[in-house]
């Protein structure tokens, strides 16, 4: 009796949840097939919805087309031509590391988005409905409108057109496969390439297409919410286990229905960030419990030859540039005058830089969340140097150093921030390449909308956007409110942090770490127990980035929970590639700090937007010729695959056809899950 | 009887459906050279994969030094004392030769400790580097210590990869085409090499390789595999003569010519 009112309660959300749903579905078909005949996972997916939805707005809205056409050249411009570019761009990163590849999208993604800001502005702009809005029909008393009718029904029609395209036509066999062996179909007279261009277009429109109709009723034009539509399309992949079309189509619904139904109950902050984030539990979990072998691996190594930036440099010129660095620094304050604390930011920024550079460049894994490390890093200090108790709106103000002292909460950041850091190891330890990305940005994804916003973080009784108060200590007689001192205060410790993590490189962990980069297997079979280790190295890391966050909060005095946005860490980490390519682990770290906060100080033009295209088009671009700067190898690699090409040609031969390559390749898949 | 080194039993490895290895068994015991040989794609490397725990076997057991691992992971296969190569050299290309060799030491030392994987001792150092000098010294590159991986031949990185495994002192160790990218002299130094291990250090080989010149001298006994089956064990002389070996080989004359057919394809 009790159940027929809950559901026609609940009804209205469902109906929402699912016209969402079948446009999450969508997208995420879309991600699925670019992913199965590419082997590249790519970030920028929604972004392209993002960049569909407003050029539909300006064909539509601005500039008066009628939206059939609008909406027909919106797809096919950024389907078929988006398709095609991307294609092109990733063609050459088939041999390339996966975190080259990872990077590669996350640059693109921050390339539209930041366009998208810089072009049409940050605020969210209402974008009217262009569908009939007229009610169908009726059910229990829920009303459902065209609209609705006609996003959900083009979910199912293009899951059965996709569907019938992959089973059905000689394009789609080709496109299934491309997956299994690009080679076999080469020789089979169809060009890989082409049917690549083909997923790429069809992929890339589902996701225009999702943009431009989840648009007026559901998102609203928000380029960075668009963007993040991949997220929720994350998560219905995941439940597709990257593979099957229409579970993952039938995941979307699940995701839509799931986050709109639990909206209705969970209102108050912080859970009421938790809709949000519901795809991305999905996501995690699902990586989790599903056998890793059940993961199809994307393309790309996970070791080898990294480009080696820098040329063996002789020890007095590196001792003497060393000096200059250190020279340099010292005299900041005398040369920059009123920008001084612009250069404290950019330090605190090098701490930052150089522990996920441990994490990256060093020990080749991924992380996507630097930003919510730092944040905890700020959340501790905070909490310990500064208690609040119990006061009102803006506890905190005017009770001085009342906390524990300065030093011992600045460590203690560092250490909550390593055992989180640790905690996200955990699922490090089973997941490598794009699963460990996706895995820490749904980690950032949840700290950033509920974690942070809880009275574990920033929120809690002191109301959330006044934030906590970061006093910055009293040595001696210094007084460091005065700019000059707080630089050279900041200056010390990242000093101490900087000599640290050069330690920590040059010592026997970081002979593993390296050593892991370059072949895990090889360490695995010599008896190292390689998952502690990456434990060890997300410790770490998050250490100094915990450190780092604690100092940027001292650097503004006040931190509240969106001073450390999710979209920083994908900033972090394609400004430190770009760097990265060009100078070495301490350097790169200085020059990246120095291009996200002390450069927009005298460019007063470039701002976060126009930084955000700048670096993720230099990240594009860095991610593409980073093999070719590794020349050599990347010649050895070519020599190699076509030794076992002909290898394979020989096994051909023998009579045995694809079965034993195809088991190889099998194989090696294994071989790499189970070592890691 | 020889004291235990790897045992198989009844080993089968499937992918999707496509049976890699079928019901192998085959023993390497310590203190002998054993050789298994078999055309490309016999399952050489796949029995090698599952023997150092980088692959789940879908039936059969695996024994170490008496003790059934097959649920043990490499790492731990490895500290009991279990060692091998790769045939595509699986090195840390990025560092020098001499951190290579180290590593083979350093890397079972630390193994799953977090501590020691941070700090070493004066006295771990000096077993380190002990190990590490007479390794470079044995397998003859001394001279290449210093000199990054990346710019090696690949006969060089052959004897990187051995000197690591040398280095880590292992009882037990599985080779996977050693002597692949060597010229003439080289596999004969290497064929020294192995024997002096086997016979000096009392190590035991269990060996995947196709210079057939090189197993049928140092050998002691042989397993031929093909198309995923055991088609014969015996010893070297013994599978020269045997004409199911020869038939495996595609009717090859005699076996040295099975060397020839070979080298053209360097994987298995």
């Amino acid at each position: 009796m009790r159940g027929v009112p809950a559901v026609r309660e609940l009804l209205p959300f469902i109906i929402v949840g699912l016209t969402a749903g079948s446009l999450y579905g969508l997208a995420a078909l879309g991600l699925v097939l670019t992913y199965r005949t590419s082997g590249i996972f790519n970030f920028a997916h929604g972004a392209l919805g993002a960049g569909a939805a407003y050029l539909f707005y300006t064909l539509h809205w601005t500039m008066g087309w009628p939206w059939p056409l609008a909406v027909a050249v919106s797809v096919l411009l950024f389907g078929v031509v988006a398709g095609i570019v991307i294609e092109r761009l990733t063609r050459s990163l088939v041999d390339a590391r996966v975190a080259t590849i990872i990077v590669a999208t996350i640059g693109l993604f921050l390339f539209i988005h930041g366009f998208l800001y810089w072009r049409y502005g940050v605020e969210r702009r209402v974008s009217p409905d262009f569908l009939p809005t007229g009610t169908v029909l009726t059910i229990e008393g829920v009303n459902i409108n065209w609209a609705q009718l006609i996003n959900f029904a083009v979910g199912v029609v293009s899951l059965v057109a996709l569907y019938l395209l992959l089973h059905r036509t000689r394009l789609g066999i080709a496109m299934r496969g491309v997956v299994a062996s690009p080679d076999l179909l080469g020789l089979s007279g169809t060009s890989p390439a082409g049917v690549r261009i083909a997923s790429w277009a069809i992929g890339a429109s589902f996701a225009a297409l999702t943009g431009i109709l989840i648009t007026p009723s559901i998102l609203g034009m928000d380029a960075f919410l668009l963007s993040a539509l991949v997220v929720q399309a994350f998560g219905a992949v995941a439940i597709g286990r990257f593979t099957s079309l229409p579970l993952t189509y039938v995941g979307g619904l699940a995701i839509g229905t799931l986050a709109s139904v639990s909206a209705k109950y969970l209102t108050k902050p912080p859970l009421n960030g938790l809709p949000n984030v519901i795809p991305f539990l999905v996501l995690i979990v699902v990586m989790l419990v599903t056998p890793k072998l059940k993961l199809p691996p994307g393309t790309g190594r996970f070791a080898g030859a990294r480009a080696r930036a820098a040329l063996p440099v002789p020890r007095p010129v590196r001792l003497a540039f060393v000096g200059a660095g250190g020279a340099l620094l010292l005299a900041i304050p005398h040369l920059v005058n009123t920008r001084l604390p612009v250069y404290t930011s950019g330090l605190s920024l090098v701490v930052l830089f150089l522990s996920l550079s441990l994490l990256t460049r060093v020990s080749g894994q991924i992380s996507l969340a630097h930003a919510a490390f730092a944040g905890v890093g700020a959340a501790t200090f905070s909490k310990l140097a500064a208690p609040v108790h119990g006061s009102g709106q803006f506890g905190g103000l005017g009770t001085d150093s009342t906390g524990v002292p300065w030093l011992v909460a600045l460590v203690a950041a560092g250490l909550i921030t390593a055992a989180v850091g640790a905690l996200l190891a955990l699922p490090a330890m089973r997941l490598s390449g794009v699963y460990l990305a996706l895995a820490t940005f749904g980690f950032s994804q949840l700290m950033d909308n509920v974690v942070f916003q809880s009275w574990l973080m920033f929120g809690g009784s002191q109301g959330t956007l006044a934030g906590l108060r970061a006093p910055r200590p009293h040595i001696g007689s210094l007084d460091p409110q005065d700019p000059e001192n707080w630089y050279y205060i900041v200056l010390a410790v990242v000093a101490v942090c900087c000599v640290a993590l050069v330690l920590v490189r040059r010592s026997l962990l970081g002979r593993f770490l390296r050593a892991i980069a370059d072949s895990p297997t090889a360490l695995t079979t010599l008896g190292l127990g390689v998952n502690v280790t990456r434990v060890l190295v997300f410790s770490v890391s998050a250490f100094f980035a915990g450190i780092a966050g604690a100092l940027f909060a001292m650097q503004i005095g006040r931190v509240n929970y969106i001073s450390f946005p999710v979209i920083n860490s994908l900033m972090y980490l394609a400004i430190l590639t770009v760097t990265g390519a060009v100078s070495g682990f301490v350097t790169s770290a200085f020059l990246a700090a120095f291009f996200l906060a002390v450069m927009p100080s005298y460019l007063t033009s470039i701002t976060f937007e126009i930084q955000s295209m700048l670096f993720g088009g230099v990240a594009v671009a860095a991610a593409l010729i980073s093999d070719r700067v590794g020349l050599g190898a990347g010649i050895a690699a070519r020599l190699r695959s076509g030794l076992s090409r002909a290898a394979d040609s020989s096994e051909a031969r023998r009579g045995q056809g694809t079965g034993p390559a195809r088991a190889r390749q099998l194989e090696g898949a294994t071989v790499a899950a189970v070592e890691a | 009887m020889s004291e235990p080194g790897i045992d198989v039993t009844d080993l089968t490895v499937r992918f999707e459906g496509n049976v890699a290895v079928n019901a192998v068994s085959l023993s390497a015991p310590v203190g002998r050279l054993t050789g298994l040989i078999g055309p490309n794609g016999a399952g050489k490397t796949t029995t090698f994969n599952a023997c150092s725990g980088l692959l789940r076997p879908d039936e059969g057991r695996i024994a170490l030094f008496g003790a059934d691992v097959t649920r043990r992971g490499p790492a731990a296969r490895a500290r009991r004392g279990l060692g091998r190569t790769f045939q595509r050299m699986e090195l840390f290309t990025s560092m020098t030769v001499a951190e290579n060799v180290a590593l083979g030491r350093e890397a079972r030392l630390a193994g799953s400790n977090p501590l020691w994987q941070q700090v070493s001792t004066p006295r771990r150092r000096q077993v380190v580097r002990a190990a590490t000098e007479e390794a470079l010294q044995i397998c003859g590159i001394e001279d290449l210590a210093g000199k990054t991986v990346e710019n090696l031949s690949t006969g060089q990185r052959r004897l990187v990869e051995l000197a690591r495994v040398y280095a880590g002192d292992f009882r037990m160790l599985l080779l996977d085409e050693p002597s692949s990218g060597l010229d003439h002299a080289e596999s004969e130094h290497l064929g020294r090499i192995l024997r002096s291990l086997v016979d000096g250090r009392g190590v035991g080989i269990l060996l995947v390789e196709h210079d057939m010149a090189l197993v049928m001298n140092i050998c002691d006994d042989l397993y031929v595999l093909d198309f995923g089956r055991l088609v014969f064990h015996g010893s070297p002389a013994e599978t020269q003569a045997s004409p199911i070996v020869r038939a495996a080989y595609l009717g090859a004359e005699d076996l040295m010519e099975m060397a020839d057919l070979s080298s053209g394809g360097g994987e298995d």
